[in-house]
């Protein structure tokens, strides 16, 4: 069955019925919204107070382990006086081949046997002083053979001969400045 | 009259007013509340990374500590400063010069210490000792050697040998660098890691260890109680 619907109510009252509606709308969203921001605000304190009472337990166990640690403090630190103990020797002795101890053996061993040395003297620059007693020319010649060979120059520099005397029984005297490197 | 006017007004404009105040409020919240709260979680997550990690490396650091032997560590230091004395420690190497001397041979005609300000390379400083020796030819390199491989780090630094050639003696004056070095005054944080010893280390704290069994020990070295090796009378005149 067909209705005719008529409305007699007045125009105002439709205009204001209206506005009622929409104000109702604004309403709703604005509550829904304070609601949904007052929810978020409280997890989120929530979640902040939980996640601060974590790091609070955390942090006690980081002052327990640093108390842990810190009773081996004199064990770190005689570790740390070992290690630059060491490191410091290990500098001295890499730089042992300066040793005047290696260069007067290194020199000593490309003399002759049969020569007889009367002193030597070797200073901190690694100047060999020495006076040799050679008994023939001989001797003299594979001296300095020996001293000028190429093995002689991995430690020689170079080589003064000071002085070069005979003596009546047939010996040679030799006084030698040689520098080492 | 005021009143009825506000009340109008906000008949007229609420559809306005109120989206607007509840905009501000929301704005309120987020900026003093979720925001911050927001960014404190993050901050506070980092920290409990952070934290994690510092207690990991503190729990790695106190076991490594924990297993080291003390008693070892102990001698090992005192070897290693016995070696390299944290100051000039002119009556060890009498002792040890005059122990080598009779060990080898030698005659000890004099030692002459040098008490001048020492030489500094490389956070090493060292002072000079002057021996003039008599000695047999053929101890002499052995002598030579037994300075360098003495318990305490020593180099010979310069050599002057005479000899007579009817006798089988050597007269010898030695300048003898002795090294020495202060101690490290501070050390690594407790964050920092423990420092461990390479292999090379290992082998030459080893190798001072069994060296410095008979040289005693007579400079201030301070943190142990056990180095307070009697050294004679304090007063030699009572």
């Amino acid at each position: 069955m067909a209705g005719v619907s008529i409305n007699l109510l007045p125009a105002q009252f439709r205009i204001d019925q209206k506005a009622q509606k929409k104000f109702q709308v604004v309403q709703a969203v604005s509550i829904f919204t304070l609601l949904t921001l007052i929810l978020l605000a409280s997890v989120t304190t929530a979640v902040r107070i939980v996640q601060n009472k974590e790091l609070q337990g955390l942090k006690e166990e980081e002052t327990q382990k640093e108390e842990q640690v810190l009773v081996y403090k004199e064990k770190e630190a005689a570790l740390a006086i070992l290690k630059n103990r060491l490191g410091l020797i290990n500098q001295i002795v890499k730089s042992d081949s300066k040793s005047s101890r290696v260069i007067y053996k290194s020199v000593l061993t490309l003399m002759p046997p049969n020569i007889g040395i009367s002193s030597v003297s070797l200073d901190r620059g690694g100047n060999f002083l020495t006076s040799i007693l050679a008994p023939d020319s001989f001797t003299v010649d594979s001296l300095i053979t020996s001293l000028t060979s190429e093995q002689g120059f991995t430690t020689i520099s170079k080589i003064d001969l000071d002085n070069l005397s005979r003596s009546r029984d047939g010996s040679y005297r030799v006084n030698m400045r040689i520098g080492t490197q | 009259m005021k009143k009825e006017k506000l009340q109008l007004f906000y008949a007229k404009y609420k559809l306005l007013i109120y989206p607007v105040c509840v905009t501000l409020v929301s704005i309120l919240v987020i900026v003093f509340v979720i925001y911050p709260q927001i960014r404190g979680y993050f901050t506070g997550v980092e920290d409990k990374k952070r934290i994690n990690e510092r207690l990991i490396k503190l729990e790695t650091k106190a076991k490594e500590l924990e297993v080291i032997p003390g008693d070892l560590l102990n001698s090992q230091v005192q070897s290693s400063k016995v070696a390299l004395p944290p100051e000039k420690d002119y009556t060890s190497i009498i002792g040890l010069l005059q122990r080598l001397s009779a060990e080898v041979g030698v005659a000890l005609v004099s030692v002459t210490l040098d008490t001048v300000k020492g030489r500094d390379t490389g956070g090493v400083t060292s002072f000079s000792v002057k021996v003039d020796v008599n000695l047999p030819r053929e101890s002499f390199d052995v002598f030579l050697s037994k300075i360098e491989s003495s318990p305490i780090t020593m180099r010979v630094a310069s050599i002057s040998v005479d000899s007579a050639q009817t006798s089988d003696s050597l007269l010898a004056s030695i300048i003898i660098d002795v090294f020495y070095a202060p101690s490290p005054k501070t050390f690594g944080s407790i964050d920092s890691p423990i420092e461990k010893l390479t292999a090379e280390e290992e082998v030459l704290v080893e190798k001072l260890t069994s060296n410095s069994v008979s040289v005693p020990v007579t400079s201030s070295i301070e943190e142990s109680p056990g180095s307070n090796i009697p050294r004679g009378k304090s007063n030699p005149f009572e």
